[in-house]
């Protein structure tokens, strides 16, 4: 298990390397050159130069890329162009906010959609299990940004009683909470859809099974058969999709960020993009995909616990 | 001595299928008696209601299933009159209990061997209202069950998942889960049937030791008479959810009274029959919503007359404890079917 573990750990720096050749390749492709966008239209091309062999941007690409590496082994991430502030730093502060707003989402809307999921399969035929459908399609068919913004017309405009921007820092952790809600909300609701569905359909193929009759045959009560002997087995594919889906909730979490001006990594890396603030982008993206490869490995060693037919080595 | 009374009675049981709008009888007037102790073997292809007799008894038929009429006494308790709850509390899993055909499928996938069993001893002794016990009691009694179906080093197993066991010890911990000193029934439904052969026949020598030592009845439904003629002390042949011919195993192995039956066996490889062709009943068993009128089995009987086409056979006493459902036994006596 613990060999398991480090091996997959060590495959993140392969990965990451090729993240970096890509994110490289687009900064040469992308228009404008960062030290004219630092500098200012009227910057003498001395001072232009000089900035770029600062920055080794007048080396070529795997040149650079071995710089970036070393600065890398060094826990260097390099300088904001734009702001001058260390991109570590810059990353450090915006991290928490990006990672409680996808905890809470992705948590509760596990918590919530599993719970609907199994909910309606269990009672499949009931008026609540099709309201329950109804809903989760919804969730489903809404995207995250409309859900965001639908939701801050909703509770900031015609009922302000929910804080619309920032993340609260200022306040106690009630703050925090209070800002938390809508972003969310908004990030989960998809979720929750998408999760009770998948739940609820391979809920329905365990409740069938052979060793749900064997218990059922021996008398088991009826609440600890659904929710412990059947949700055991319904819910390992749903664990695969959370796993999967940590990638696309960070890439939810930008629009939501933005919408919400929440100072997370999503907006951290979207407005250095717009600055063409390419230390901060490529570190900032750095960290997601980190993030991302270790969700993955969360979620395949979750499956373990769930799945005792799955040996790790 | 007053004659003891049987241990399980069903009479005139019939039952539907609805599927759609669809009606399908699955079970025809079911009746007959399995006294204490007895082997009851039920036999008939595919189709003919053998699992559904099962399902009724223990009460787990799908929703679909609608018992039209009938009793099921056990004990001389109607068991179609007990309620859900108290079938839970007292009856299911410790009066009668049920092991199914696939064992690959009938233990919980994710949970350990332990786990599966102490949960069933430990509802069972929560419905028997008794002081709350430890786990470790539990997981004892559990080891007490794994070692009298011959698990060896049950300490060791119990806590291995059901992947790690063969098809016949999965079966092995099933009868342990089934079969206590409580057990008055057990149905086992087609319970070897996906074991190869020589695990088949150690597990039905365990069924029918370990039912002689708690004294328990069992209703061993299965397709293959060969099995059933070594194990039951009575056999049932079922046809389209009919019982056909009844009595007792040697006497209907001798000379059923029921062409249909007269086929089964003909169809049986034995000393006999070696190197000749085995019979192979022409036909197939009717879909059950277009059964034909008249005796079912009577499309693919070569024997049939007039009558077997319009009017329904009753299961009748041939003789002593012999129960047929033919017309044409009746009328010409007991005779030798010559289907081949």
């Amino acid at each position: 298990m613990l060999k398991y573990i480090l091996k997959r750990v060590l495959w993140v720096i392969p990965t990451l390397i090729g993240v970096l050749i890509i994110l490289f390749s687009l900064t040469y492709m992308l228009p404008g050159d960062p030290a004219s966008a630092m500098l200012g239209p009227r910057a003498t091309p001395e001072l232009v130069e000089e900035l770029n062999s600062r920055l080794h941007l007048d080396e070529n690409m795997p040149v650079r890329l071995g710089y970036y590496l070393l600065g890398i082994a060094k826990g260097d991430l390099g300088t904001s162009v734009w702001s001058g502030y260390k991109v570590s730093s810059l990353i450090s502060s915006a991290l928490p906010h990006t990672a409680l707003l996808a905890v809470c989402s992705l948590g509760i809307s596990a918590v919530i959609g599993v719970f609907l999921g199994a909910f309606g399969a269990i009672r499949q035929n009931s008026p609540i299990s099709r309201i329950v459908t109804i809903v989760s399609l919804l969730g489903v068919a809404v995207p995250d940004f409309v859900a965001a913004l639908l939701l801050m017309l909703l509770f900031c405009v015609k009922f302000p009683i929910l804080p619309a921007i920032g993340a609260g820092t200022e306040g106690g952790i009630g703050d925090i909470a209070l800002h938390l809600i809508l972003p969310a909300t908004a990030l989960g609701i998809g979720w929750v859809g998408y999760l009770s569905r998948l739940t609820r359909e391979s809920m329905v193929d365990v409740l069938e099974a052979d060793y749900i009759r064997t218990a059922k045959a021996f008398a088991i009560p009826q609440r600890s058969i659904a929710y412990v002997y059947a949700l055991k087995n319904a819910i390992i594919p749903t664990i695969t999709v959370i796993g999967l889906g940590v990638g696309k909730l960070l890439g939810g979490a930008v629009f939501v960020e933005i919408i919400f001006s929440r100072p997370g990594l999503g907006k951290l890396i979207v407005d250095a993009v717009y600055a063409r603030d390419f230390p901060v982008v490529q570190g900032g993206i750095l960290v997601a995909t980190v993030l991302f490869v270790l969700a993955n490995l969360l979620a395949d060693i979750s499956y373990g616990f769930v799945n005792p037919q799955i040996q790790y080595d | 001595m007053k004659k003891e009374d049987p241990l399980l009675e069903v009479s005139k049981l019939t039952l539907d299928y609805h599927l759609g709008a669809r009606q399908m009888r699955a079970l025809d007037r079911i009746s007959f008696q399995l006294e204490k102790g007895e082997i009851m073997g039920v036999a008939g292809e595919s189709g003919c209601g053998k699992s559904t007799l099962g399902l009724a008894i223990i009460k787990l038929l799908p929703k679909i299933a609608n018992i039209r009429r009938g009793e099921i006494l056990f004990k001389g308790r109607d068991l179609l009159k007990i309620s859900e709850n108290e079938m839970n509390q007292k009856i299911r899993g410790q009066k009668i209990s049920m092991i199914f055909q696939n064992p690959q499928n009938a233990l919980n996938p994710v949970f350990t061997i332990e786990k599966q069993m102490t949960d069933i001893l430990r509802v069972q002794e929560k419905y028997k209202n008794r002081e709350p016990r430890s786990s470790r009691y539990f997981r004892e009694q559990a080891i007490e069950r794994l070692k009298s179906t011959g698990i060896a080093d049950p300490q060791a197993r119990l806590s291995n998942y059901p992947f790690e066991f063969s098809g016949g010890m999965k079966q092995r911990v099933m009868i342990g889960m089934a079969l206590s000193s409580g057990t008055s029934l057990l149905l086992a439904d087609e319970a070897t049937t996906a074991l190869d052969v020589t695990i088949e026949a150690q597990i039905n020598r365990l069924i029918a030791d370990l039912a002689a030592e708690y004294g328990t009845s069992v209703l061993y439904i299965s397709h293959n008479l060969g099995v059933l003629a070594e194990l039951a002390d009575r056999i049932m042949i079922m046809y389209a959810g009919r019982i056909f011919e009844m009595g007792a195993t040697a006497d209907l192995f001798d000379s059923p009274y029921h062409p249909y039956s007269a086929a089964l066996l003909e169809s049986l490889p034995s000393q006999q029959t070696r190197g000749k062709r085995l019979l192979s009943i022409p036909g197939f068993v009717p879909p059950l919503d277009q059964l034909p009128k008249g005796c079912s089995f009577h499309p693919r009987c070569p024997f049939a007359e007039d009558i077997c086409k319009k009017e329904v056979p009753p299961l009748e006493q041939v003789t002593s404890g012999h129960f047929s459902a033919c017309f044409l036994d009746r009328k010409r006596g007991r005779q030798k079917w010559q289907w081949i």
